[in-house]
């Protein structure tokens, strides 16, 4: 089982929009939490004011586990009584590690929320940022710096990629 | 106060400062104009000072050094004149400095032409204004010319050019040395300061009891002609009597200065528009840094009866809980700093383009030297970008053609070569396309996503080297594609990475399907995968002639680049380099 993690995510929870609960507008009381597997798992402040575009603003550390494929991203809602989930966003790991770009540079991300059976619900806007100790630094796969696209197709096809599997219920998408 | 808001919610929105971080690129002197000019499509501009002094000077006079003076002109597509300026005349130098400044307002989105002629002025004529003097009655010393993008790209904003004998002249022009014109640009002083400010009230005292208080603040600089002038307002707190507000953005030169006496005043929100005033204090900006850096508060006070200098001290008090101040880049700051803009360029070659040989082919080379819709494309804005980049070496594709030999492809390189896709300027962009125009096959279907990923790649591999880089995609099209929801997908991946996309429609089909690319006129992109595209970077508009005079659409594309550009930089925190 892998218990180490060399990398580190530094996460900025900037806002959300156009978030929901049960088809209207949450009032307030929204906050973030996010996982990067069951044990590592962290939360935001709760926005008292921001209605249904919340914005927080705050930084977040987490490790992240050498065979991780993605993170969740919940948004949830406190309302007097509970506490509820507004919408979900899972993030493979391949949009923000692996790709083209320098392992140190800060990617600018934006997911749309799906409640639980499905539906869509808002969006979340986040930034990550992966650390990487010194000796593994993660770069960018080498390529010619001048290429023609028949590399390109070769090198896309290197990669499995990860299905995101969204549940269609009743029909809808 | 009596300032009445049509509807209530914008009465009780804040007012005024500036936006916080991204989107205020513009630091125009005049917001007003800036505005106008914004909302009728004129992108952002800023004014720029130009400094002149030259070095070996021809002599002229028998007896004395020449007395120089230069005059500026701006050259015209068509090769028109239009005389900006004249500096003073300097007396008795061959290396003369000139004090006379010309200030240009800086666009973008256009080549602008300068050209500078020397002459040296009679000694008859040194007690006669400079506007007066008739030109052909002086001695001609030389002339340059150069773009105004050529200038300020330089790492020194200084450039220096040879002086010439009339660059049109008939005459075989002699090969004597008429010395050199430097010049210098400098962006005219506007501060570029910003400070953010949330300010918070304790106790404050409202006099009817059974009403509530909704309290707002409104900040003016005082003036020494007149009444203060408001700057900016707060929100309306709702039934608050020790209310926090929203951070404030100041732009130092909104307020006159850091020392500027600021007037703070505290209303009563009143839906008909008449607020009761609760209190006011006077400080400047420096005053409210002190304050926050002393977590002390200030006391309200209230005005009495005219006439009087005794003012009421009030309970209530004023805090400043935060006061940091920044400083907002402009776009010419990254490219003084070296930052560069690479243009890259993709062709549509699919058959709906029509026979390339046949005059009515979108594609058609007209033999008179007349540009076909992709070359004027190109050129206009090829044309702007190339000063921005160093190398002058563009990558170049064509889409939806088999090249010889091949399956059809959607992303070939334009220079026929398998292994690189680059050109040498934009010539050498018109070279290949000609070139491919006879070696390709026209085909179909019209898809992006090859095209897009490839320069998304680009864009993200050249993140790893320490030269700041912004990429320009030009894309031209005549049709719609068909892969919409895979453009949707690059488009999403590519919103993360240091590029624009300009997609020109060129032809007559319907475009409207088109226009949920941009999100100016739609919503966010989403891709297939749930990811939401974290910028709007691309914009399309279909090319259509336009009358003389006017803004061509496709200036109307570039005006919003430098913008794109700054939130990109100023979101990430990146900085223009020293």
């Amino acid at each position: 089982m892998e218990k180490t993690s060399l990398v580190s995510l530094e996460i900025n929870v900037i806002s959300a929009q156009d978030l929901r609960l049960h088809h209207r507008s949450i009032k307030k009381n929204a906050f973030v939490v996010v996982r990067t597997d069951s044990q590592n798992s962290c939360s935001t402040s709760v926005d008292t004011r921001g209605g249904s575009c919340p914005s927080w603003n705050e930084k977040l550390s987490l490790p992240l586990p050498n065979s991780a494929k993605f993170i969740t991203v919940e948004v949830q809602c406190k309302t007097h009584s509970r506490i509820r989930t507004v919408g979900t966003a899972n993030i493979p790991v391949s949009d923000f590690i692996g790709d083209y770009t320098p392992s140190f540079y800060q990617h600018f991300l934006s997911y749309r929320l799906r409640e639980p059976d499905g539906e869509r619900n808002g969006i979340v806007n986040l930034s990550i940022r992966a650390v990487v100790p010194q000796q593994y630094n993660l770069r960018p796969s080498p390529m010619p710096p001048l290429f023609g696209a028949g590399l390109l197709e070769a090198a896309e096809k290197r990669s499995g990629g990860i299905a995101i599997g969204i549940p269609v219920a009743y029909g809808r998408v | 106060m009596g300032n009445c808001c049509s509807d209530d919610a914008g009465g009780r929105a804040a007012v005024g400062g500036t936006t916080a971080s991204h989107s205020n690129p513009a630091e125009g002197p005049n917001d007003a104009v800036d505005f106008f000019l914004k909302s009728r499509g004129y992108g952002l501009y800023t004014q720029i000072e130009l400094s002149l002094s030259a070095s070996n000077l021809r002599d002229r006079d028998a007896l004395s050094k020449s007395d120089p003076m230069v005059v500026v002109y701006a050259k015209g597509r068509d090769g028109k004149l239009d005389e900006l300026g004249r500096t003073e005349v300097v007396l008795n130098s061959l290396n003369p400095v000139w004090i006379t400044k010309h200030t240009i307002t800086y666009h973008f989105e256009i080549v602008q032409s300068l050209l500078f002629r020397v002459y040296d002025v009679d000694t008859q004529f040194h007690n006669t204004s400079v506007k007066m003097l008739k030109l052909d009655e002086q001695q001609f010393l030389g002339e340059a010319s150069c773009a105004l993008s050529e200038i300020v790209t330089k790492p020194t904003r200084s450039l220096t050019l040879s002086l010439v004998h009339r660059e049109d002249s008939s005459k075989p022009s002699w090969p004597r040395n008429l010395g050199e014109l430097t010049i210098r640009a400098e962006e005219c002083f506007s501060s570029k300061s910003t400070v953010e400010i949330i300010l918070r009230s304790l106790d404050l005292e409202y006099k009817d009891l059974f009403s509530k208080c909704d309290p707002f603040l409104v900040i003016s600089k005082v003036v020494e002609s007149g009444g203060p002038i408001p700057v900016c307002k707060t929100e309306v707190k709702k039934n608050d009597l020790n209310p926090t507000w929203k951070p404030i953005f100041l732009n130092f030169q909104q307020v006159g200065s850091k020392d500027n006496p600021l007037t703070i005043e505290c209303f009563n929100f009143n839906s008909n528009g008449k607020h009761d005033l609760i209190g006011k204090v006077q400080k400047s900006l420096a005053d409210l840094e002190n304050l926050w850096i002393s977590k002390q508060g200030e006391n309200f006070f209230l005005p009495t009866a005219v006439g009087h200098n005794y003012h009421k001290v009030l309970k209530s008090q004023l805090f400043v809980d935060k006061f940091s101040e920044s400083v907002q880049y402009t776009f010419l700051d990254y490219v003084a700093g070296g930052c560069e803009l690479n243009f890259m360029v993709a062709i549509d070659f699919t058959a709906s383009n029509g026979n390339p040989r046949l005059p009515d082919s979108l594609h058609y080379i007209d033999p008179s030297g007349r540009p076909n819709a992709y070359q004027r494309a190109i050129l206009e804005v090829g044309e702007v970008l190339q000063f921005y980049d160093s190398d002058k070496r563009f990558p170049s594709w064509g889409f939806g053609a088999r090249p010889i030999d091949g399956p059809v492809s959607h992303c070939f390189n334009l220079n026929g070569s398998s292994y690189q896709c680059e050109v040498e300027g934009i010539h050498g962009i018109m070279m290949a396309y000609t070139s491919a125009l006879h070696n390709v096959s026209f085909a179909g279907p019209t898809l992006f996503g090859p095209v897009i990923n490839t320069a998304a790649a680009i864009a993200s591999h050249s993140l790893s080297c320490s030269q700041q880089k912004y990429f320009v995609l030009l894309i031209i099209t005549d049709g719609v594609i068909t892969d919409l929801q895979e453009t949707k997908d690059a488009l999403v991946k590519a919103s993360d990475l240091p590029l624009s996309i300009l997609i020109v429609g060129v032809g007559g089909a319907d475009f409207k399907e088109m226009e949920v690319l941009d999100a100016d006129k739609g919503e966010r992109l989403e891709s297939s995968s749930g990811r939401v595209a974290s910028r709007d970077i691309v914009q399309f508009v279909p090319f259509r002639d336009v009358q003389s005079g006017e803004m061509s659409i496709v200036q109307s594309l570039l005006a919003e680049l430098p913008t794109q550009f700054l939130t990109y930089m100023r979101s990430r925190g990146i900085q223009p380099k020293s």
